[in-house]
């Protein structure tokens, strides 16, 4: 039957883009049990960037990955426009922690592989290729190898090849987190521009991380999870309007409120 | 004079000739080589099923003494094609054999073992097939199979010149190359012709190093990214990107047009065409395995009477009597060369371990050292034997050294290049030296290397035991109770029923010897050590 993604039932709501139900996660390692995710229920709104902020180790990665399809979860649900997941979807597309470049592929050639991978013809895909790579300020360096490039210019590069597959879901593993503080200052905002403009046709952001200044400033609704077995603690809609300042009173409100909640 | 000068021009000419055939053949066998280690590694890495029947044959044919086989190969080969190609075709096989099992564990280990990130990678992109294996595993096999290659080619050397001489009872034939132009100039006495042999050898070996075996793993270093090695230890001593330009064009090509090839065929054809294939795979597995039952029973039937007339002819009890004998003694050669061989690997690494430039140039010596064939010695050994009485067991000792050593010096090597800098730079931040040094960091970094090298290096020593206690230039033999003489002796004297007898003794004690020893030991300590980088 399959139902769309306009035609929601609570239409006092904007169209859910993603929903996760009652997800749990236990790791068996030998005999050993590792109960990673609890239980996590939320919704994604179309058009939302939201974070996933927990302390480190507590299962955001784990969860994210579930999410991309990388993972089954033991238990509950994920739907993405209504429809289960199963297995990995064209649609999302993920920048992992580190940036997973591999080290015999040029910057081009990296972005190229994903496109020529869904089918596309090697002309078309190094084209598009370029395009992305140029659009997060990275043109004249198509040709240079990963170990050429700067911590920063390889998650650039990540991430043009991210959104070089168009999709509709974009989740950031801490894309940030390994990344000097100016260089992650600037990869931000440009993250937030590229948001903004609506490149892509994305539909929606998750930004997983562990610091919680970064996920005020940049996220309209932050998910706070609790630690390992992890559950989800609260979420804290960020009505502020962009570009945020940092020193505003109100940002600062929020960050407080937050703080809270993750201590 | 202008007699002489003709005569050394031909001399040289006919050197170069020999280069050339040795290196075709060592070249021929490589190239089977890598085509059989790329598929077999990989498809054993990749399905695990395949994986769980491929690696228990590849860990027995790689204990098994493959110069005991050899004479078994030459029957057979001379028995189907003519002389000449028989011969040729059993030492491409003998070589092919040497050099096989090593890289191909090499390929699997290190496909097994592709970071969990790039899996991740190619899931979430989907990144799949045959795109998965060209961009993603082969790449991250490649230093591996670079290290491993270069290992096998000096492996090569040493086979290449122990097949282009070959006598078996009645059966003598000698194939044009340099390994059969160095042994007769030797057995000659012709020291002029002995040394261009040499020159030539030593040639070839440092130019194929240098232009081919060096910018490639110069490559393969850069493939490798990341955090833990010694910064830039290769030397680059002539400029060859031209040739890494060249052949990584080659491999897009070839990528890209058997992609281009899969994807004009539609899904769906394809598919049927896999298990169509497949199927015809499975029916001529069984056609094959119908076949050598049918053979095996034919022929046993047929000559079932001379067979139980051999069996019976066979003296059981001398047969047993020597192998037990001679593998005690051959043990405790082995046992002492291995000693000799760590004592010095570990000194010259605990040397070279911090000095990039003099570790790169050790790789090179030890690369150009390894290839030189044990048997190039016999004359000199039958000299210093015969005439200053120098016990043969050294010689037999020292023949059994260069089979062995340069496994375990490369493995080790290889592992001190993979402790992780962080490590080095932690000892010297709080002043951890000398033999504290020794034992908390490079020790335990290398031990896992030197267990797999050891494992590698005893085959190796089990394998040139054939070699070293049954020195022989043609007239002079001098025999040196051992299995591996026993199998030579047995194989020259055309005495079938102890050449199959001790083969199979000498394959089966190996292969117990391995399991119950080299496989626990390195299960202990590769769990303990190797967890840690
Ligand atoms: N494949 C796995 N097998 C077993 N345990 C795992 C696996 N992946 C993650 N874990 C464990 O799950 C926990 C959460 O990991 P992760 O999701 O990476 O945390 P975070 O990203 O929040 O730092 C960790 O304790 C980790 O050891
Ligand atoms: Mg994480």
């Amino acid at each position: 039957m399959g139902t769309e993604w306009w035609d929601v039932e609570e239409l006092d709501e904007l169209p859910v883009l993603l929903e996760l139900i009652k997800v749990k996660k236990t790791y068996v390692i030998g005999k050993r049990k590792l109960e990673v995710i609890r239980d996590v229920s939320f919704k994604m709104y179309d058009g939302e960037f939201i974070a996933i902020l927990g302390p480190s180790g507590c299962g955001k990665s784990t969860l994210l990955r579930i999410i991309a399809g990388l993972e089954k979860p033991t238990s509950g649900q994920i739907l993405f426009m209504n429809k289960p997941i199963e297995g990995i979807s064209p649609r999302i597309a993920m920048v992992f922690q580190s940036p997973a470049l591999l080290p015999w592929l040029t910057a081009l050639e990296n972005v190229s592989l994903v496109l020529e991978a869904r089918g596309m013809d090697k002309k078309t895909s190094m084209e598009i290729a370029r395009r992305y790579l140029s659009l997060v300020g990275l043109a004249g360096f198509e040709n240079s190898y990963p170990r050429e490039l700067s911590g920063g210019m390889k998650q650039r590069v990540s991430i043009a090849r991210a959104l070089a597959v168009s999709p509709q879901l974009l989740l950031l593993d801490e894309a940030f987190s390994q990344l000097d503080p100016l260089t992650a200052e600037s990869l931000r905002s440009e993250i937030l521009d590229l948001w903004r403009m609506g490149v892509a046709g994305i539909r929606g952001i998750i930004l997983v991380t562990h610091a919680v200044d970064e996920a005020v400033f940049m996220t309209d609704r932050i998910i706070v999870l609790s630690s390992r077995p992890t559950t989800v603690v609260k979420e804290v809609v960020i009505d502020l309007p962009r570009p945020r300042n940092r020193r505003s009173k109100r940002f600062l409100e929020i960050l407080d409120e937050v703080y809270e909640y993750i201590s | 004079m202008q007699m002489v000068i003709m005569v050394s021009i031909e001399i040289w000419i006919y050197a170069i000739e020999a280069t050339i055939f040795t290196n075709i053949r060592l070249f021929l066998a490589y190239m089977i080589s890598l085509v059989f280690s790329l598929t077999v590694g990989i498809a054993a890495a990749l399905n695990e099923r395949l994986g769980k029947i491929i690696i228990p044959i590849l860990d027995i044919l790689q204990s098994v003494p493959i110069l005991g086989f050899f004479p078994v190969a030459i029957y057979l080969l001379v028995a189907v094609f003519p002389d000449r190609i028989g011969v040729e075709l059993a030492s491409i096989f003998l070589i092919f054999t040497s050099q096989a099992w090593n890289i191909t564990f090499g390929v699997y280990q290190s496909a097994l073992t592709i970071p969990s990130e790039f899996k991740d990678l190619a899931k979430a992109y989907g990144i799949k097939g045959l795109k998965y294996v060209t961009r993603i595993v082969i790449p991250s096999t490649f230093h591996s199979l670079i290290y491993n290659s270069m290992m096998a080619w000096a492996g090569g050397w040493f086979f290449v010149t122990a097949c282009e001489m070959i006598s078996m009872g009645e059966f003598n034939i000698v194939l044009p190359g340099l390994g059969s132009f160095i042994l007769m100039s030797a057995y000659k006495g012709d020291f002029y012709k002995l040394a261009i042999g040499l020159v030539m050898m030593l040639t070839s070996i440092i130019l194929v190093n240098l232009l081919i075996w060096n910018p490639l793993l110069e490559k393969a270093e850069e493939y490798r990214e990341v955090a833990r090695s010694i910064t830039s230890p290769t030397i680059t001593v002539v400029s060859t990107s031209f040739l890494i330009d060249f052949l990584s064009a080659i491999y897009s090509k070839i990528d890209d047009r058997l992609h281009q090839l899969i994807s004009k065929i539609p899904r769906e054809t394809w598919n049927r065409i896999l298990s169509k294939a497949m199927l015809i795979l499975k029916m001529i597995m069984v056609g094959v395995i119908i076949a050598v039952v049918f053979l095996g029973v034919f022929c046993i039937s047929k000559a079932f009477p001379t067979i139980i007339e051999f069996f019976f002819s066979m003296n059981f009890t001398l047969y047993l009597y020597n192998a037990l004998t001679g593998t005690a003694l051959t043990l405790f050669r082995i046992i002492v060369a291995y000693i000799i061989s760590v004592g010095w690997i570990l000194a010259v690494c605990i040397l070279v371990e911090n000095r990039s430039k003099l570790f790169a140039y050790s790789i090179i010596i030890g690369e150009v050292l390894a290839s030189i064939p044990a048997t190039i010695w016999y004359p000199a050994f039958i000299i210093l034997i015969e005439k200053y009485g120098v016990d043969p067991n050294i010689a037999s000792i020292l023949i059994i050294l260069t089979g062995m050593q340069w496994y375990i010096f490369f493995n080790v090597m290889g592992g001190v290049k993979g402790i992780p800098l962080h490590f080095r730079q932690v000892a010297r931040l709080y002043n951890i030296r000398g033999r504290l040094y020794v034992s908390k960091i490079i020790l335990p970094g290398i031990l896992p290397f030197l267990v797999t090298g050891s494992i590698s290096g005893w085959g190796g020593a089990w394998n040139t035991t054939i070699l070293a206690e049954y020195i022989t230039t043609g007239k002079d033999v001098i025999y040196i109770h051992g299995i591996g003489g026993l199998i030579s002796r047995a194989a020259n004297l055309g005495d079938v029923g102890g050449l199959f007898f001790y083969i199979m003794w000498m394959s089966i004690f190996i292969v117990l010897f391995n399991k119950l020893i080299w496989s626990r030991l390195y299960k202990v300590i590769s769990e303990k050590y190797l967890a840690e980088l």
